[in-house]
């Protein structure tokens, strides 16, 4: 079965439908979820439940995604890893997330099946 | 500082000699070099061809590098052997002086030493001086040019006749009046104040007008005054000697007194030239565009020569061979002749028509306009028949049309950097639109392709749940009404601004949009509670019905949006003040204070980038839009008790109600 079965995902995404379908697939996989709409809300989530990987928009309404990711990469001993997505689709908004230590980046819109690829290549 | 060469010049027409010389010599002492130019006061009165000539030799002067120093004064020997030993007792480092030499015939050859002589025995110990014969004279302005004789008109005549007149009434009276004091007067008392009336028309109308009133006054003299009086004749040779000393003395005092008014009438002539100057240059500095510049120029420049000015602009799209140009003030007339001075003007690059070398013929004179950068077009002024065109006016011409040159090559630079500055401005603007519309358009997008993608991977897996299939349906047809309404409004949003749409506003009850709104947003709403309050039975409001259903709907459904489920929203009807009104209000949070003004600010979610729920930007701008074109408007304000209250105010007068009411 998928690297995912077991892993504990936090979604950290303003966008209620996205959430949604990402709630339902991630379940499907038998991940543990978790999910937060604002960057305080996810930044907390990340100190009390230590996912294991966070998938991180940018966009959000307290904070832009590109600062929280130092503070969730260095939130404790074992560090989650992070799949960042975005709307943005720039080489310069991309670097910074992985000089930031973003483990991989899907730019919106995306099919479920690449999200999928790209999480299990980061949780492997 | 250092100079290595200094050339003499004046007004002499073989002038350019000497610089030749100069010139000549430059090239291999690679030298720093001045031109001393010495004009006399009245050199060039009269004579406006040479001192044209002067100038450009000048003017090539200064093109190979030299500096000029220009001085007027009477004396030019002595003035030449000041500024030399001036530059001297400076410091400077003469090493060349060239200087002409003219040769003197005559006695004066003998007696005279020349200027040249003088400057070479004084200054040959310290440098080298050339001296340049020149041939011929200078000839010397002849008097009668130097007697500017003007315009001469029925005042002028008219004027010694009055002069005259009242001399002999003056007479007459103390001829009557003098007797009783004992004394007898005589034909010479008599003949000073004949003389005074000679001095004042000479000084006050020129020299024709006194010439004219010396002889009348003799006339008078010798008729009334003069043994057999009342007749011409004279009897006594002392008579004859008196009254034609007279007329010797009258005539002199008019050509003196002709000349000074002339002196004085070229003094304020170059006064009113520099002043006029000045003021067009300071009305042209705060010019900003190219044709205010010629406007203000032609209006002032007309002032000034009080003849017919004009600009010629060449038409961008021809360069070489025969060039069009676009004319400043339009309505100029130009004959085959003025054409073609104007071409060998620009073409050439100098001076042309009227008094000029090339183009000979035109009633016009043309000036090129013209800087370091390049020529900017042709200034020109027409000549009208029989002026009379002193020295200074080719002069003032060339500084004015470097001046306009300037002036042009100033605004032009500065509506260059302008345009610029501007087009980043908009590229930078339309590219923050353009990265914050395809945000919007790709966050529904990705909920739609998202919720799919899951839906089709659960059915392929064979374990999808009645629930999960229905949820991500849901979502998929949610996201993409929001994507739907999101397009609508970009579009409207366009054809608003483009114009496109036309507005037709008629007589509506203000409730039936109320009416239309709440039972479009009946799914949206669900059973959130809507209060609708106010009378306005009766009341008829001009608007387009259908777009403000649009606006309402909108405001309605950002309250919605912006409140917690459940909230009651108050829809408020009201007449007051010449206006009706909407209310809307939620019971949601409100909105920051610091952002009251700026929610109908298209740009605004710029400043938000990707934060924002899709689709909430162009609604609210959109609403703007419409409400002015119905001269209306929308505005928003916290209601003291929480919550947003949206306005929607129409111009109204009442009359409508009445009229119902009856």
């Amino acid at each position: 079965m998928s690297v995912i079965e077991n892993a504990k995902i936090l979604v950290i995404d303003d966008t209620p439908s996205i959430r949604t379908f990402l709630r339902i697939s991630m379940m499907d996989y038998g991940a543990t979820f978790h999910e937060a709409s604002t960057a305080g809300e996810g930044h907390k989530l990340c100190e009390t439940e230590e996912p294991d990987l966070v998938i991180l928009d940018l966009g959000l309404p307290d904070k832009d995604g590109l600062d929280l990711l130092p503070d969730i990469v260095g939130a404790n001993g074992s560090a989650p890893k992070v799949v960042v997505l975005s709307v943005r689709n720039d080489r310069r908004t991309r670097e910074i997330a992985y000089e930031r230590g973003a483990s991989g980046y899907v730019t919106k819109p995306f099919i479920m099946e690449d999200l999928i690829e790209t999480i299990e290549h980061v949780l492997r | 500082m250092s100079l290595d060469v200094l050339v003499c010049i004046n007004g002499h027409p073989r002038s350019h000699m000497v610089l030749d010389a100069a010139l000549r010599k430059l090239p291999e002492t690679g030298a720093k070099w001045r031109v001393l130019y010495v004009q006399a006061p009245d050199e060039t009165v009269g004579n406006a061809r040479r001192h044209e000539r002067t100038m450009r030799l000048l003017q090539r002067a200064e093109e190979s590098g030299a500096e000029i120093v220009h001085l007027e004064v009477a004396d030019s020997g002595a003035a030449k052997i000041d500024y030399i030993q001036a530059c001297i007792d400076a410091g400077e480092d003469i090493s060349h002086i060239f200087v002409g030499q003219v040769q003197e015939n005559g006695l004066k050859m003998l007696f005279k030493r020349s200027t040249a002589d003088r400057l070479a025995r004084r200054f040959g110990h310290h440098a080298h001086v050339t001296i340049v014969p020149l041939e011929g004279a200078v000839a010397k302005p002849g008097f009668w040019s130097r007697v500017n004789l003007g315009v001469f008109t029925w005042e002028h005549v008219l004027a010694p006749v009055v002069a005259v007149a009242a001399a002999f009434l003056v007479a007459e009276c103390v001829r009557a009046m003098l007797p009783m004091i004992m004394h007898r007067i005589n034909m010479h008392n008599i003949a000073l104040i004949f003389l005074l009336a000679c001095v004042i028309v000479s000084l006050r109308y020129g020299l024709l007008s006194a010439l004219v009133a010396s002889a009348l006054s003799f006339g008078v003299i010798n008729y009334f005054y003069v043994v057999p009086i009342g007749q011409f004749n004279l009897s006594t040779l002392t008579d004859m000697i008196n009254i034609s000393i007279y007329l010797g003395a009258a005539l002199i005092v008019s050509f003196m007194g002709g000349h000074v008014r002339a002196s004085v009438e070229n003094a304020r002539l170059k006064e009113r030239r520099s002043r006029a100057l000045y003021d067009i240059h300071q009305l042209t500095t705060g010019a900003d565009n190219k044709h205010q510049v010629l406007e203000i120029l032609d209006r002032e420049v007309h002032k000034l020569f009080g003849m017919d000015v004009a600009f010629f602009m060449p038409n961008s799209d021809a360069q070489n061979g025969s060039v069009t140009f676009t004319r400043y003030p339009l309505n100029t007339e130009l004959d085959q002749k003025d054409l073609l001075a104007l071409q060998k003007c620009w073409q050439q690059g100098q001076t042309a028509g009227f008094g000029a070398l090339l183009g000979i013929g035109s009633s016009w004179r043309f000036e090129i306009m013209e800087t370091g950068q390049g020529k900017y077009g042709v200034f020109g002024v027409h000549i009208p028949m029989r002026a009379r065109l002193d020295p200074g006016f080719g002069q003032l011409m060339t500084s004015m049309a470097d001046h306009v040159a300037a002036t042009i090559e100033r605004v032009e630079l500065m509506n260059e950097m302008t345009d610029s500055r501007f087009r980043e401005e908009r590229e930078k603007l339309r590219s923050m639109l353009l990265s914050s519309v395809s945000h919007d358009l790709k966050t529904p997008l990705a909920s739609i392709i998202g919720s799919i993608s899951v839906l089709r991977s659960l059915r392929k897996a064979g374990r999808i749940t009645e629930e999960q299939e229905d949820t991500l349906t849901e979502t998929a047809l949610d996201e993409a009404q929001r994507l739907d309404s999101f397009i609508t409004n970009i579009l409207s949003m366009t054809r608003i601004e483009s114009g496109e749409i036309e507005f037709s506003t008629s007589e509506h009850d203000p409730m039936d949009s109320v009416r239309t709104v709440l039972k479009a947003l009946r799914p949206r709403l669900k059973d959130r509670p809507v209060k609708v309050m106010g009378d306005t039975a009766g009341v008829r409001v001009m608007m387009d019905s259908m777009m403000t259903t649009q606006v309402l709907q909108n405001i309605i459904d950002n309250a919605a949006k912006y409140s917690p489920e459940g909230a009651a929203i108050d829809v408020t009807l009201e007449v007051s003040e010449g206006y009706f009104r909407y209310h809307v209000r939620d019971h949601g949070p409100g909105i920051p204070d610091d952002m009251l003004d700026r929610v109908f600010d298209k740009y605004e979610r710029l400043n938000k980038t990707d934060s924002q729920v899709a689709g909430t930007g162009l609604g609210l701008a959109i609403a703007k839009s419409v409400m002015r074109a119905q001269d209306g408007d929308v505005t928003v304000a916290n209601h003291p008790e929480g919550g947003a209250i949206f306005t929607l105010h129409f111009p109204y007068d009442g009359s409508e109600r009445m009229e119902a009411a009856q």
